[in-house]
């Protein structure tokens, strides 16, 4: 019951209060290109995976970096190795089990399996985690590619919105997104508070 | 109608292609994470910048020196991880302008080796000579950090009333919204919209200026033929 209690609480957290892009602004290659849902949910299921599978060896590698402070620079290192690991082993599965929609994603894909969200979610993972329950860090790790998920939605709805609205010249494409990224953020920075995220 | 203001503005701007023209954060909208939460006052901008340059630039360059060789399943896991290997000396260049600075930017700082600058960059010098790629970089580097310092003196000033710590500001109202997140957005979406006004501003003034000129004899040319 714990367990469950601790990854639900992880999630949640991990998905609404601090969602990688609107609290912590991080990003992937090429988030404001035009996309259709179905292709925001292969990015977003891509990404959930990854995640998960890779926040196993991380939970472990962050036990080791715990207990031996001098390796702590080394952290971002061997989280990166992992990550590329289980991006690459991610690629030739897919390519195998799933040829038709590998080949559909496939120049893409490598930019979904490693940047800033699979980072990203592995470090504020670790740090966050300080019960050293497997359970929180795996709980953020599947809550952060959820909320990514929904944020790239929410970014495909703002565009749609805005399609039907009459935007300055000035405004149109790039600008009004990150506005309206600023409120989206400001409606969440209700939950999160008045504090700068590390 | 004569075009030799429109066309040394556009020169202007091929000149400064990455920096003025296609800047990576105004315009493509990337390395936000570095440039949003890490640029809420000048010390942290100047940290990112300076393990930028340590890190980004000689991956870009090496990238372009190696080209196609490697496929791409292959470059987007090496490449990092080569800029992750020179996160390491750039983490003792930065020490020294704040010691502090780690608590502050947190994963911002490990997140230099990832970022979709890098990303976008490593697929753009491809086919280049080895020159044009460190031009390349370098540009984009100084476009990103140009855009970053702008953002990260507003930030400050609004937020603390200070640049680099020292007050300037003292009696004017404080906004500490200013250094969320979605202050970096919501600045970062003005300053997009701004740029864009001033460059339809100097385009429409220079295309008035010309028609006010008298023709060029070549023109004068052209037109009689």
């Amino acid at each position: 019951m714990i367990f469950l209690t601790e990854l639900f609480a992880a999630f949640l957290s991990a998905m609404m209060v601090e969602n990688l892009l609107f609290a912590r602004a991080i990003d992937i290659p090429g988030l404001y290109e035009k996309r259709t849902p179905g292709q925001i949910f292969t990015i977003g299921a891509v990404l959930m995976v990854i995640n998960c599978i890779s926040s196993i060896p991380a939970y472990l590698a962050s036990g080791i970096f715990r207990s031996h402070a001098a390796f702590v620079p080394f952290m971002t290192l061997s989280f990166l190795l992992i990550n590329g690991i289980v991006f690459i082993l991610c690629y030739f599965a897919m390519q195998r089990l799933m040829p038709e929609r590998f080949a559909s994603i496939q120049k893409s894909l490598p930019f979904y399996g490693v940047n800033c969200v699979t980072l990203g979610t592995l470090l504020i993972a670790a740090r966050m985690s300080n019960s050293s329950h497997f359970s929180s860090f795996f709980g953020y790790c599947l809550g952060a590619g959820v909320g990514f998920t929904c944020a790239m939605l929410v970014l495909w709805s703002i565009r749609q919105k805005l399609a039907l609205t009459h935007t300055p010249k000035t405004f149109r494409g790039l600008p009004i997104t990150f506005i309206y990224l600023g409120i989206v953020s400001l409606a969440l920075f209700g939950l999160l508070g008045n504090q700068l995220p590390s | 109608m004569n075009l030799t203001l429109v066309r040394k503005y556009n020169k202007l701007l091929r000149k400064t292609d990455g920096i003025l023209l296609h800047n990576p954060l105004l315009t493509l909208g990337l390395a936000l994470p570095l440039a949003i939460i890490p640029s809420y006052g000048l010390i942290g901008t100047a940290a990112v910048s300076v393990a930028m340059l340590v890190c980004f630039v000689p991956t870009v360059f090496l990238s372009g020196l190696i080209g196609n060789r490697l496929p791409l399943w292959l470059r987007v896991v090496v490449y990092p991880v080569v800029s992750c290997l020179l996160l390491i000396p750039a983490r003792y260049l930065v020490q020294n302008i704040s010691p502090l600075i780690f608590d502050t930017i947190g994963v911002y700082f490990s997140l230099i080796c990832v970022n979709s600058l890098l990303m976008y960059s490593i697929e753009k010098v491809q086919n280049k000579k080895p020159v044009a790629v460190l031009t390349f970089a370098l540009r984009q580097w100084l476009g990103a950090c140009l855009i970053a310092f702008l953002c990260g003196a507003i930030r400050e000033l609004l937020a603390n009333g200070s640049l680099w710590g020292f007050v300037i500001l003292k009696d004017l109202p404080r906004l500490p919204v200013a250094q969320m997140a979605l202050g970096g957005f919501i600045l970062f979406g003005f300053l997009a919209a701004l740029c864009r006004l001033i460059h339809r501003l100097i385009l429409s003034f220079s295309l008035k200026a010309g028609s006010n000129l008298p023709q060029s004899s070549t023109e004068r040319g052209e037109a009689g033929k």
